[in-house]
C-alpha cells in the first residue's frame, strides 16, 4: 500500500519545550490508524502538525500524497485535503449550525470540482439531528450535537485524511456509540483517519493500528490484533 | 419647530457620523482592531478627491468613481503588508502601528497640501433643498449622504449575513485559527474587509468634504466622532453603528439649538451617559460565548 500520509522524524517545539521527538508514522489511503497515549503525551500537538497548526522544523518531513507540506499554511493543508476536527470542537459561536457545515466547504472547491461526496446532504443524513438543529448559533449546542457538527464541517471539506482529536471527550457512552457509528461510515467511503483518544478500547473501534506516545515519543506500535493490553498499559504507563 | 428642525438636521448630520463609523466598526468587527487612522484615512480620501476635481475637473461624486477602488486598493496593501504582522504581536501592536499610520499620514499630507483649509465644491447640490415649510429644510447633499450611509450600511449587514465572503469573515473574526483548517487564509479574509473598509471610508471622506471643511490634522476628530458613534451603538453591530450615528447627530444638533456653543460637548455628554448606563451600546447582542 502506498502511504498517503508519510511522517518521518517529526519533532514539536513549544518555545523551548520539545513536545514531539522523532515520531515515524504512515496512514495508507482509506486506513485508520490510533494514537494513544495519556494527557500531555503530544497526540493534539502531533495533528496539529500534520495540519500545519504548529511550525515544522528543518530536520521533519510530512508527505502527503508524496508532497512535502513544510511551509505550507494550515489553509493550503486543508485544501489539498487535510482536514483536523480540533481537541475541544471550536464551532463558530456567531455561525448558524449549517453556516458552520458551509464555510468548510469552500476549502474544497477546487478538488471537488467532479462532483462532492460531502454535501449538507450527506451530512444531515449521517448525523440527523445536525439537520434539525440546522439553525441553531453554533453555541448553543449540547457537547454531542457539536462534535458532530465538527465532523461534520470536517467532511464538508471533502478531506482524504481526517484526523480526530478525542472525539469522546467528555460524552456520554451511547453519544460516543453513535458518533463512532458515524465514523464507521465515513471509513466506509476511503476517508483515511487519525483517530486520537486517550482510551484504547475507542480508538480500536476503528483502527487496525496503532501508535502509543509517552511524553512526546513513541513507545509502541503494532497491528490492533497484536498489541495485547498489558503492552499497552507498560506503554502508557512506562512501567 | 425650531427643536423639529434641530432633530432633522441632526439625523442628516448623523448620517456622515455613521458613514464615518461604518470602516472603524466593520475592522473592529472582523480584525478585532481598533483602527487609529480611521479619521486620517477619511482625510486622506477627501484629498484624494480634491486632486481628482482640480486636475481632471470632476464634480466631487463623480469623483468618488476614483478614489473608491484607490481607497479599496489602498485598504487591501495596507493589511497585507501592515496590520497582519502587527496583529500576529498580540494586542498593543496594531494600536502602536495604526497610531503611527496616523501621524505619518498627517505629517504627509501636511506637507503636501499645507495647513490650508479645504473643501470640495459641491455646486448647487451642497445649497439646494427641500422646502419642507414651518422653516425647515432638508438639502439634498445630506438627505443623499444619510441614504448612502443606510445603503452602505445594509448592504454590509447583507454581506456579512448572506454571502460565504461575508461568513468567511464572521468565522475569522470567531476564531482564525479554526477557520485555517477550512481552508480560510485569515490574510485574505481581513484584506478583502478592510478593503471593503476603505472603500466606505472613501465614500465619507467625500460626503464630508463637500459639506464642511478639511484640514490635514482634522483626522483625529473624525476618528473620535466615529469611535462615539461605534460605541454609542454597540460595537461589532452595523446597525448599531447606524443608530449611534444618528443619536450623536441628533445630539449635536438638539445642544446647539440650547447654545450655539454646545453642540460637540451634548455629543461627548451623550456619548458618556451611554457608556455609563449601557457599556456594551445600544444595540450590541448578547454574547453567546
Ligand atoms: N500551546 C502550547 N504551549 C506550550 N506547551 C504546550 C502547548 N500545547 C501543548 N503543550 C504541551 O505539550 C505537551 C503535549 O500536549 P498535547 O499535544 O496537547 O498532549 P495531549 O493531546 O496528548 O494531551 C504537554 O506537555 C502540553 O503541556
Ligand atoms: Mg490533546
Amino acid at each position: 500500500m502506498t502511504a498517503l500520509l508519510r511522517v518521518r522524524d517529526l519533532d514539536a517545539h513549544y518555545g523551548h519545550f520539545q513536545a514531539l521527538s522523532g515520531i515515524d508514522l504512515e496512514v495508507g489511503a482509506g486506513e485508520a490508524v490510533a494514537v494513544i497515549g495519556a494527557n500531555g503525551a503530544g497526540k493534539s500537538t502531533l495533528l496539529r502538525a500534520i495540519a500545519g497548526q504548529v511550525p515544522q522544523p528543518g530536520g521533519s518531513r510530512v508527505e502527503f500524497d508524496g508532497v512535502e507540506l513544510r511551509g505550507l499554511p494550515a489553509h493550503r493543508r486543508a485544501r489539498l485535503g487535510i482536514a483536523l476536527v480540533p481537541e475541544g470542537r471550536k464551532l463558530f459561536p456567531s455561525l448558524s449550525v449549517q453556516e458552520n457545515l458551509l464555510v468548510a466547504a469552500g476549502a474544497a472547491d477546487r478538488r471537488a470540482r467532479g462532483g462532492r461526496r460531502w454535501g449538507l446532504d450527506a451530512v444531515y443524513e449521517l448525523f440527523p439531528n445536525v439537520g434539525r438543529l440546522r439553525d441553531r448559533p453554533g453555541g448553543a449546542l449540547s457537547g454531542g450535537e457539536q462534535q458532530a457538527v465538527a465532523i461534520g464541517r470536517g467532511l464538508m471539506a471533502e478531506p482524504r485524511l481526517l484526523l480526530l482529536d478525542e472525539v469522546s471527550l467528555g460524552l456520554a457512552p451511547v453519544v460516543v456509540e453513535q458518533l463512532y457509528a458515524a465514523l464507521g461510515t465515513i471509513a466506509a467511503t476511503g476517508v483515511a483517519m487519525l483517530v486520537v483518544e486517550q482510551d484504547v478500547g475507542t480508538a480500536l473501534r476503528l483502527a487496525g493500528r496503532v501508535l502509543c506516545l509517552r511524553a512526546g515519543r513513541t513507545v509502541l506500535t503494532g497491528a490492533a490484533a497484536e498489541v495485547t493490553a498489558d503492552a499497552v498499559t507498560a506503554a502508557y504507563f512506562g512501567t | 419647530m425650531t427643536w423639529v428642525n434641530a432633530v432633522v438636521q441632526g439625523l442628516l448630520l448623523g448620517g456622515v457620523y455613521a458613514l464615518f463609523a461604518c470602516g472603524l466598526s466593520l475592522v473592529f468587527g472582523v480584525l478585532r482592531i481598533v483602527n487609529l487612522a480611521h479619521g486620517d484615512l477619511t482625510v486622506l480620501a477627501a484629498f484624494l478627491a480634491l486632486v481628482a476635481t482640480s486636475t481632471l475637473g470632476l464634480n466631487p461624486v463623480l469623483a468618488l468613481v476614483v478614489v473608491v477602488p484607490v481607497m479599496a486598493a489602498l485598504g487591501f496593501a495596507l493589511q497585507r503588508l501592515l496590520l497582519h504582522r502587527s496583529l500576529r504581536a498580540g494586542e498593543l501592536a496594531p494600536l502602536l502601528v495604526t497610531f503611527g499610520l496616523s501621524i505619518v499620514l498627517q505629517n504627509a499630507l501636511l506637507q503636501t497640501f499645507s495647513a490650508d483649509t479645504r473643501s470640495l465644491p459641491a455646486g448647487d447640490f451642497g445649497t439646494a433643498g427641500l422646502e419642507l415649510g414651518g422653516g425647515i429644510a432638508v438639502g439634498w447633499l445630506g438627505l443623499s449622504t444619510l441614504v448612502v450611509a443606510v445603503a452602505v450600511l445594509a448592504g454590509l449587514q447583507l454581506v456579512l449575513a448572506r454571502t460565504p465572503i461575508g461568513r468567511a469573515m464572521r468565522a475569522t473574526s470567531d476564531d482564525p485559527e479554526t477557520a485555517a483548517l477550512m481552508g480560510l487564509d485569515d490574510r485574505r479574509v481581513y484584506a478583502v474587509a478592510t478593503a471593503i473598509a476603505l472603500a466606505t471610508v472613501a465614500l465619507a471622506g467625500v460626503f464630508y468634504g463637500m459639506r464642511g471643511t478639511f484640514t490635514p490634522t482634522l483626522g483625529p476628530q473624525l476618528l473620535i466622532f466615529a469611535f462615539e458613534a461605534v460605541i454609542i451603538g454597540g460595537l461589532g453591530s452595523l446597525w448599531g453603528t447606524l443608530l449611534g450615528g444618528l443619536v450623536l447627530g441628533v445630539a449635536q444638533t438638539v445642544g446647539a439649538q440650547i447654545q450655539p456653543t454646545y453642540g460637540v460637548l451634548a455629543g461627548h455628554l451623550v456619548f458618556l451617559v451611554v457608556l455609563a448606563a449601557r457599556p456594551s451600546g445600544l444595540l450590541r447582542r448578547e454574547e453567546v460565548r
